[in-house]
């Protein structure tokens, strides 16, 4: 809701007894508001997801971060039209073409329509291998001459009539199928298509990363607005594939979810707050310091590192969360007779404990080493310390204190009942205890989820569609890569041309379908130097030309710009990846070659791996120099390490928070009062997961932090709450709203569609019920048996 | 261009119909009768004239049509290569050669014969009207249709595909480039027969015209 909005319907009734209570409201909005304008200036919302990963400890891990999201694989969409005739489908694959290629968004886009720059072709005599085995000869150019002599009496003769007297030999053809995207599909009117001859095919490849949603948006919009201008028919469709297009398609999902889950769950929040205190202002002021913790949080978070990341902010806003609760308990505590400012400064030392006890326990992840961690620790401290200061010094002085007692509401002294159940005996919970930690131990199934991919929901028709897309345009495998290491381009490019016969090989056997380096653009200068070396001189090409055409109907000097070019060839400066750069092959060309730490990475792209052993065969005899990476082994191992981190965060962060409440309580039997609670909730939750066969990740690991955070907050305040029977209820009244509206939020997220937010929900409603039914009967006093 | 006899002969019945709509009728029957059921097995010779040669090459073989955009062009003499063309698929096979496959789209030439040949073997006037600008000539010794691609391909352009004809059997196509001179000439059927070993670059054969 606007800032403005709120201030305008401020109601002056009910602050009638304090005529400053508007003003701070003000003043508190006024702040906010600043915040959010500087945080918008300053705060760079950061996709790459490299600032959440560790350090990379090999090469290939090094090349993996990189690879993730960034390398060519990630960043091609496949474009499949369908729906007309083939002659149709195949005009509008050629103006999409026309459309996109000078599109700031596209790196490349391909058809299958091959075109050389103009510039090249006079190089083609140092890029082609036709001579490699045969020079230049009489006889191969009498071979060549006669075959020509047959295409000019055959229906091609007019297309080819103007290359004859260059090229008789048709390099320049060959080398367009050597530069066209690895394995061809089939054309029709010079546009790929699948084997059915139903779906046009193209390959786009984009600027963006492909973990970058909103770049890779802009290039799916950039496409579809090319389609709707070419194509009037509206029974053709177009279809995109691609990690970019999931990317997109997941961000949209998430966010239209998390919209009208959020919605619901403010509603529902508004609702529960008026019936909770009967004072409509409560749902304008209850927000204040979570918002007031969000925007410090942000702000702190881009002061220190400019960039934050997407999950940063999920994280930390799920973290932060537990400072909703703040508010509420003020709220509860708060009635007729006691001024605002009393009520915060008895809550203080508790408030504090809580803000102390978790704050502290986050700062681990300031320690991590790993950006993206620590952003969240950043965040989450600065946003805990500033709702809980807000809370106490800001909340008071805007309200006044016509609030009714919950400890007069005979409802509540009913439900307060609970209140008197026994205290669970220390065996049944040592008992219970075990139990779980056992289920945790031997439940069967995998514990952890290191299948990054089970995290994007992506439809399973459109991963098969996907596979199927990028089959059929032999698009690269983006699980296999091999990198090939050098001090420099041309010394990278000589070791590529050393593997191709082996390469060749796995193509040969089947387990490979194609393979895919830039030698195959640009051989290395040593080859095209020897090639230079076997053209012959003028006078020879001349008489070997002579010689050929012997007897045949060419018309005399016909073939004079051919022997032009090759003596031209000859004294040409070898074409280096550097000189490609600014044509559509340069741009291929980057991602299969480019520097890394002042040594060059050669990348070696494999299609439709059909036999993973082999390929490691091959890589274990390519030399040291070459490294063979399976991205998704890779990745899980990085996730892997990456849990190991956080738990053994998580474990020093225990070891602090029991520190803290320690610190504070200074009795050994009060800490564990108010720990109990929390440690039986957590094991009891990792329990269930286990027992129902949820494989943990990441995200589950933060809502368990969360849920911890809840769970000492909610203990703290029973613990607090003593033998006084109005205290008593107050405080059950505060922890019934905290819960509720937690558990309300929470079980929203857990029937979403998507995966990240349904592991938060879960686990954060597990925690919320486990945790308030355990402070009951754990945290309470045991004075008030008496 | 009109041909005065077919002009008496519709003369009388329509004396306010236009000559285009005497053409499209005439076009009708002329599809009609020129209409075969798939498989056709036709003899062909070619000459072709090139600006790179000093003398026109002339090929023979048959040509296999096997229904709408369908065509297989079989030479035999004088040496063997056989085109299929599918769709807009376009497969050549050399002896001793590895194939070689290109689109229709790249040759203006092929990619409108290959449209007129099926459309008159299919007798589909739809499909001829969509590639060309027709316009047919009854003249005493047969027929003359000329078809004006509507749009080129390739990067060559062709400024007309004149099929002759006697009865219900073409005779001959022409391939004429921009400057009105034919760059290649198909004599088919009983035509190619007669072309002997040096055919002319002229697909007047036995008609005449003036």
């Amino acid at each position: 809701m606007p800032a403005a909005r709120r201030r305008s319907t401020a109601p002056a009734r009910t602050v009638k007894n304090d005529g400053g209570a508007l003003a701070w409201f003000g003043l508190w909005l006024g702040l906010l508001a600043a915040l959010l304008v500087g945080v918008l200036h300053t705060l760079r919302l950061s996709t790459d997801l490299r600032l959440f990963l560790p350090q990379p400890d090999s090469p290939a891990r090094a090349l993996v971060l990189e690879g993730i999201g960034e390398g060519p694989a990630a960043r091609l969409l496949m474009i499949a039209l369908e729906g007309g005739e083939s002659v149709e489908l195949a005009r509008l694959s050629h103006v999409l073409v026309a459309a996109l290629r000078a599109d700031p968004e596209f790196q490349l886009i391909a058809n299958g329509a091959g075109d050389i720059p103009s510039w090249l072709v006079e190089y083609r005599y140092l890029l082609t291998s036709g001579f490699d085995d045969r020079p230049l000869d009489a006889a191969g150019l009498r071979a060549a001459l006669e075959e020509r002599l047959q295409d000019l009496a055959s229906p091609a003769a007019p297309a080819l009539e103007s290359l004859v007297p260059s090229d008789p030999t048709l390099e320049i053809v060959s080398i367009a199928s050597r530069w066209a995207p690895r394995r061809s599909p089939r054309t029709i009117d010079g546009a790929w298509f699948d084997d059915a001859g139903r779906r046009a095919l193209l390959v786009a490849e984009t600027r963006a990363a492909g973990f970058d949603p909103d770049g890779q948006q802009r290039a799916l919009d950039a496409l579809e607005s090319a389609f709707r201008q070419a194509n009037a028919d509206t029974r053709i469709r177009m279809t995109i594939s691609g990690p970019g297009r999931f990317s997109a398609l997941m961000k949209e999902r998430t966010q239209r979810e998390a919209a009208w889950l959020g919605t619901a769950a403010t509603a529902g929040l508004v609702v529960m707050l008026i019936v909770a205190y009967r004072r409509w202002p409560v749902p304008l002021l209850a927000p204040l310091p979570l918002a007031s913790a969000a925007l410090s949080g942000l702000a702190a978070v881009g002061a220190v590192y400019g960039d934050v990341h997407g999950i940063t902010l999920a994280f930390g806003f799920t973290l932060i969360g537990v400072a909703q609760d703040y508010p509420i308990h003020f709220f509860s505590h708060q009635r007729a007779g006691l001024a605002p400012i009393a009520n915060a400064r008895s809550l203080w030392p508790t408030l504090a404990t809580g803000v102390a006890a978790t704050g502290i326990a986050y700062a681990v992840f300031l320690a991590s080493g790993v950006t993206g961690l620590a952003q969240i620790g950043l965040f989450s401290i600065t946003g805990l310390v500033v709702a809980g200061l807000t809370t106490r010094y800001l909340l008071p002085r805007t309200i006044g204190d016509e609030f009714p007692d919950p400890a007069r509401s005979p409802a509540l002294a009913r439900l307060g009942r609970v209140l008197s159940l026994p205290r669970l005996p220390p065996v049944a919970y040592a008992a219970i205890m075990g139990v779980c930690l056992t289920a945790v131990l031997v439940a069967p199934g995998a514990a952890w989820q290191d299948d990054l991919g089970a995290l994007t929901p992506v439809p399973q028709e459109l991963l098969a569609e996907d596979a199927k897309l990028r089959a059929e345009v032999g698009a690269p495998d983006p699980r296999f890569l091999a990198v090939v290491a050098a001090k420099d381009a041309e010394s990278a490019l000589q070791r590529l041309e050393a593997l191709d016969s082996s390469l060749q090989e796995l193509v040969n056997t089947g387990a490979i379908a194609s393979f895919d380096h830039a030698a195959r653009y640009v051989p290395s200068g040593r080859r095209q130097r020897m090639r230079q070396a076997r053209l012959p001189a003028p006078a020879i090409l001349e008489m070997a030309v002579t010689r050929a055409a012997k007897g045949m109907p060419f018309r005399d000097g016909l073939f004079a710009p051919f022997v032009a070019d090759v003596n031209r060839a000859r004294g040409l400066e070898p074409l280096t990846p550097a000189a490609l750069r600014a044509t559509a092959q340069g741009t291929l060309l980057e991602g299969l070659l480019h520097q890394r730490d002042g040594n060059m990475q050669a990348v070696i792209a494999f299609s439709a791996v059909a036999d993973p052993r082999s390929l490691d065969q091959w890589a274990a005899g390519a030399g040291p120099e070459t490294i063979l990476i399976d991205l998704k082994r890779e990745v899980s191992a990085l996730a892997a390490a990456q849990r190991g981190r956080i738990l053994r965060c998580l474990a020093v962060a225990a070891v602090l928070l029991v520190v803290v409440v320690g610190i504070a309580l200074r009795s050994a039997r009060r800490v564990m009062r108010v720990v109990a609670p929390m440690a039986l909730t957590t094991v009891a939750i990792l329990a269930l997961l286990r027992v129902f066969g949820v494989p943990l990740d990441l995200f589950h690991l933060i809502s368990l932090v969360l849920a911890a955070g809840l769970g000492i907050d909610y203990a703290l305040y029973f613990e607090r709450s003593g033998d006084d029977r109005d205290e008593r209820l107050r405080t059950l009244h505060a922890i019934l709203v905290c819960s509720l509206s937690t558990l309300m939020v929470f079980a929203l997220l857990s029937f979403s569609s998507i995966p990240v937010l349904r592991s938060i929900g879960i686990t954060v409603a597990l925690g919320v019920v486990l945790n308030f039914l355990l402070a009951i009967v754990l945290s309470r006093r045991p004075a008030e048996r008496a | 261009m009109t041909s005065g006899l077919i002009e008496a002969c519709f003369g009388g019945l329509l004396v306010l119909a236009s000559a285009a709509a005497a053409d499209a009728a005439n076009l009708d029957s002329l599809l009609r009768s020129l209409a075969r059921e798939p498989p056709q097995v036709i003899a062909f010779v070619e000459t072709r004239r090139s600006p790179l040669l000093t003398q026109d090459v002339v090929v023979s073989g048959v040509l296999e049509y096997r229904g709408t955009a369908r065509l297989s062009r079989v030479v035999t003499e004088p040496y063997g290569e056989r085109i299929d063309i599918d769709g807009s698929d376009v497969r050549i096979q050399r002896d001793g050669r590895p194939e070689r496959r290109f689109s229709l789209r790249r040759s203006a030439e092929l990619g409108n014969l290959l449209p007129a040949f099926s459309a008159l073997l299919t007798g589909d006037r739809a499909a001829l009207d969509a590639g060309f600008e027709t316009s047919v000539e009854f003249l005493p010794d047969g027929w003359q249709l000329d078809l004006v691609p509507r749009q080129t391909g390739g990067q060559e352009r062709i400024e007309m595909i004149r099929v002759r004809g006697e009865g219900d059997a073409p005779a001959c196509i022409a391939v004429l480039a921009q400057n009105g001179t034919a760059s290649a000439v198909i004599r088919l059927g009983a035509a190619a027969r007669d072309a002997g070993r040096t055919p002319a670059l002229d697909c007047t054969g036995p008609h005449r015209e003036e």
